[in-house]
């Protein structure tokens, strides 16, 4: 798995590539890279999944923890560009209750402004 | 038998029926106006013989049989190219004009006349009795043969008595004039057989003696004959063990005959003719009373198998001590019970054996056993009489008796295999299994993957999110089929589905694509249990939850459903499950729905009180029945509770009754069996349903017998008690309600039938109970006559007393009283 940051708009985006999964762990995991954004005072993190292979329970407890942790601070994490396969994950999970989802990052951008 | 013709009245007559009167009466006089005759020839050939070739050349008579055998094949032949009508006729005269001329020829006298003289006797009795059985067997099905069979064959007892008592008186003064009379009978008969021919059945109703439709046994041609009557016989395993018994009874009355004939000529002093005569007429009166008061109620009590062993045991006895004491006394005794027992219950127990062989094959059959093999048997006696003589050191005697010992324990088995034979055949000729509507359902139809593709196709419309859980519950059940798949794809349109994409599209493309699909099936499975069972997960539903289930408005609805549903897929110790408790009791019957079905999966027992409260629910009972089912035996002791108690509402505890018949098991059974005996009516319908259902589930459950005949018992009583209070004087609801028949199977009084079948169930087999159960609702001749054959034949004799006059056929006043005698009646029921 690599992870690229960049900002746009005072947002923090995290590009996201290959596989998220327990037996793939990177020197910082996801949630510790957002939770260092949101240290350093960034509320709002998306989180890019276009050229993302695939996700296992592990990579979905990573979002969720970042949510967590994005949510508490009274920041917002959102997601963009998710396979089908995840987002029906998400659904069945109901995640997308509580997970806001995007299908373009420009969507999701655009409704950080909105806030 | 029933019919829609008038006849005569007649008085009251034992076993016969409105309807069967005529044909009865008519077969009673033919039996006896050929029995008569026989009875006075055959004293006449007897003491003709002994007096003129004496009793050491009786096996040279007794070989004579093979001419008989013969005369009979050639008999058989004519009966297949003339109406039965007319080999009836004319055997009648034949034999007639014959016997009188016989009656001159031996006076010329001669002792190849006596010879020939015992030759036509016997080809008489064995041509005309074969007659006149086809005649019976034509014109009744087995279980009216039964009940008529004592009053049919007294008929020809009672010609057979005063056949041998006219011998008796006159033989001495009239030794000519009684050889005409002879012939006089069987002229009169001649009327009897035109009358019985042309109205012997009613019309609609007539069996067919060869029906067009049926098939010829393998490599049995259609033409009639010797050939292929013996070919019939030789191709069915039962109709052989009938011919190996036939030919043991004449193995074994030759025996019998030839002992005590050698010490009646050797004792008896005067004529030999006026013995036989009164000795023929004792042993008929003895018969007479038997068959009258005795062979139906035998048969009845205890049917075909005890019947079959009543005339072994009887002769082994009396042989045993003619062979140590050779005396007249025991000679009598012994021809005497071969005779008596012969003419009434062994004959009886013969002709049933037949009734469930197909016409087509049943006149080839008796044609070839009752016609040849059982003459033939009579010639292998002579032989082996015979050889004994040969060997001079035998004692003779004592020899013969031992071989009569051995032929009556070959019988025996014989007799043992045939009876349950006969049982198999009467099940073979019910027709159809009985399944349960429910079990057809569930063996045909997957409720449970219809339920949810409805589901899912519902679920359009309400939320992607539900429309996904169903799509995943039915991956966990592994049927998500090519053509569901098909069937949602063919929507491109739908937003929601398209947001799936080509997950599931490539199921079409072959193998290796559904290979594919497998494994993307499976893995998405494992994600979402392991999702399921983050703590992360945990807390952020949680949240969500607590939001979500706090809002009650029309918009929350579809979402406490998707919810109620989720939870489902949860691991049941998770804490998020906890709020399927809130669910259950949701105001929304949806919401409801998904929660039962969640609470089914999840099986938690917190959960039971909340989901046993909805079986009240008129729209939810049947998601809570089928929750409660799921939680399988853990359950069955609070719906035994739910069972016993009576505060509980009515419909509560039906469908408790119903949920324990669909989790079965031991401890459901004997709880339900428990609680029977005190149900209120309206709730025995349900626990005797649940019983029925665990019964037809398993045959490893054991129901207790004593409770289950203790409850037959009540629910006889309760069937005669409801019939009788519709019905007190026969003009009452029972006929207004559409007739008694008509009530009792499938009117107001079918349920306590039902009910009946049900318990019966329980301790017998249970599909050959409700094959019969099957074929009596039919409510044809045959269907019905088979289906009690098989009862008959199956329950002990007081189920049958207690059953038979709900199932047979009688007028309404004759089962009103009946019923009412059953009511009166204290006796128990053991098995």
């Amino acid at each position: 798995m690599e992870i690229k940051r960049r900002d746009k708009n005072d947002i923090v985006i995290f590009d996201v590539e290959g596989e998220i999964r327990r037996t793939d762990i990177t020197e910082a995991t996801l949630h510790e890279l957002v939770k260092d954004q949101l240290e350093h005072g960034h509320k709002h993190i998306l989180l890019n999944f276009d050229r993302v292979e695939f996700i296992d329970s592990f990579g979905v407890g990573e979002i969720l923890a970042s949510y967590i942790s994005t949510h508490n601070l009274g920041g917002k994490l959102k997601i963009a560009r998710i396979s089908k396969k995840l987002y029906l994950v998400f659904q069945i999970t109901m995640l997308t209750k509580v997970l806001e989802i995007f299908d373009e990052e420009e969507s999701a951008l655009q409704s950080f402004l909105k806030e | 038998m029933r019919t829609g013709r008038r006849y005569p009245r007649f008085p009251s007559l034992p076993g016969v029926k409105p309807g069967e009167e005529r044909p009865a009466v008519l077969l009673f006089f033919f039996f006896f106006l050929i029995t008569a005759p026989f009875s006075i020839f055959k004293s006449i050939r007897d003491a003709s013989f002994l007096t003129e070739l004496g009793s050491e050349n009786l096996p040279l008579a007794y070989a004579t049989a093979f001419f008989v055998g013969l005369a009979v094949a050639l008999q058989a032949k004519l009966q297949t190219r003339a109406p039965k009508r007319f080999i009836l006729s004319a055997g009648l005269l034949f034999f007639s004009l014959t016997g009188a001329a016989f009656a001159l020829l031996l006076r010329i006298s001669g002792s190849w006349m006596v010879l020939a003289y015992w030759v036509w006797a016997n080809i008489m009795v064995v041509s005309l009795m074969t007659q006149f059985w086809m005649v019976v067997n034509e014109v009744f099905n087995p279980r009216e043969a039964k009940r008529l069979i004592g009053f049919i064959g007294s008929g020809g007892i009672l010609g057979g008595i005063a056949g041998g008592l006219l011998t008796g008186f006159l033989s001495v003064r009239f030794p000519l004039g009684i050889m005409f009379l002879g012939s006089v009978f069987l002229l009169a008969a001649l009327p009897v057989v035109m009358k019985l021919t042309a109205s012997s059945q009613p019309a609609g109703e007539k069996t067919e003696l060869c029906p067009a439709e049926e098939e010829d046994l393998p490599g049995v041609k259609r033409t009639e004959g010797f050939h292929s009557c013996f070919r019939t016989v030789l191709h069915d395993p039962y109709l052989r063990l009938l011919a190996g018994m036939v030919m043991l009874t004449g193995l074994l009355s030759t025996f019998i005959d030839w002992q005590s004939k050698a010490v009646i000529e050797r004792t008896v002093s005067g004529s030999l003719t006026a013995f036989f005569g009164w000795f023929n007429a004792g042993l008929l009166v003895f018969s007479f009373l038997l068959q009258l008061l005795g062979t139906s109620r035998i048969v009845n009590r205890f049917g075909i198998r005890s019947l079959l062993l009543f005339y072994p045991l009887i002769i082994l006895v009396c042989t045993v001590g003619l062979s140590l004491w050779p005396v007249l006394g025991l000679a009598v005794a012994l021809k005497g019970s071969d005779k008596s027992l012969s003419y009434s219950i062994n004959q009886s127990a013969r002709e049933l054996l037949y009734f469930p062989v197909p016409p087509r094959q049943r006149v080839r059959a008796k044609i070839f056993i009752d016609m040849f093999l059982n003459r033939l048997s009579r010639t292998a006696g002579a032989i082996v009489l015979l050889a004994v003589f040969a060997l001079p050191w035998l004692p003779a005697f004592k020899t013969v008796g031992l071989l009569s010992i051995l032929a009556l324990a070959v019988w025996v088995g014989l007799n043992l295999k045939a009876a349950s034979a006969y049982v198999h055949i009467v099940k073979e000729k019910l027709r159809g299994r009985w399944d349960r509507g429910d079990r057809m359902v569930e063996a045909t139809v997957d409720v449970d993957f219809t339920k949810t593709v409805f589901d899912l196709l519902e679920s359009r419309r309400r939320s992607p999110e539900l429309f996904s859980l169903h799509l995943f519950d039915l991956i966990r059940k592994k049927k998500l089929t090519a053509e569901v798949r098909g069937m949602l794809l063919s929507e491109p349109g739908d937003a929601r589905f398209s947001a799936l994409g080509g997950l599931f599209d490539a199921g079409a493309e072959g193998a290796t694509a559904a290979s594919g699909l497998e494994t993307l099936e499976a893995d998405l499975e494992e994600n979402v249990r392991e999702i399921m069972g983050l703590d992360v997960y945990r807390q952020v539903m949680e949240e969500y939850l607590a939001r979500a289930l706090e809002g009650k408005g029309k918009e929350d609805r579809v979402t406490r459903m998707e919810i109620a549903k989720a939870l489902g897929f949860m691991p049941s110790r998770s804490p998020l499950v906890g709020r399927l408790g809130n669910l259950l009791e949701d105001e929304a019957e949806d919401v409801v729905r998904y929660a039962l079905e969640s609470a089914g999966r999840l099986a938690r027992r917190d959960f039971i009180p909340a989901v046993v409260r909805r079986l009240e629910h008129p729209r939810l009972s049947r998601e809570a029945e089928e929750a409660l089912e799921k939680f399988g035996p853990r359950v069955t002791g609070t719906l035994l509770d739910i069972l016993l108690d009576p505060s509980e509402p009515l419909e509560t505890r039906k469908k408790a009754a119903s949920v324990l018949g669909r989790i079965g098991g031991q401890e459901a059974a004997d709880g339900l069996l428990a609680e029977l005996a005190a149900a209120p009516e309206d709730l025995r319908e349900a626990i005797l349903d649940a019983l029925d259902r665990i019964r037809s589930g398993s045959d490893e459950i054991r129901f207790d017998r004593e409770a289950v005949l203790a409850r037959l018992e009540e629910q006889f009583r309760r069937t005669y008690r409801w019939f009788l209070s519709l019905s007190p004087s026969g003009t009452g609801s029972a006929r207004r309600a559409g007739g008694e028949d008509h009530a009792l199977r499938s009117g107001w009084a079918s349920g306590f039938v039902l009910g009946i079948f049900k318990l019966l169930g329980l301790i017998h087999s249970r599909e050959d109970v409700f094959k019969a159960y099957k074929n009596w609702l039919s409510g044809t001749r045959e269907s019905v006559a088979y289906a009690l054959e098989l009862l008959d034949n199956s329950l002990s004799k007081s189920l049958r007393d207690s059953l038979f006059p709900i199932l047979d056929d009688h007028s309404l006043r004759e089962r009103l009283r009946l019923f009412r005698g059953r009511l009166k009646s204290a006796g128990g029921m053991k098995p």
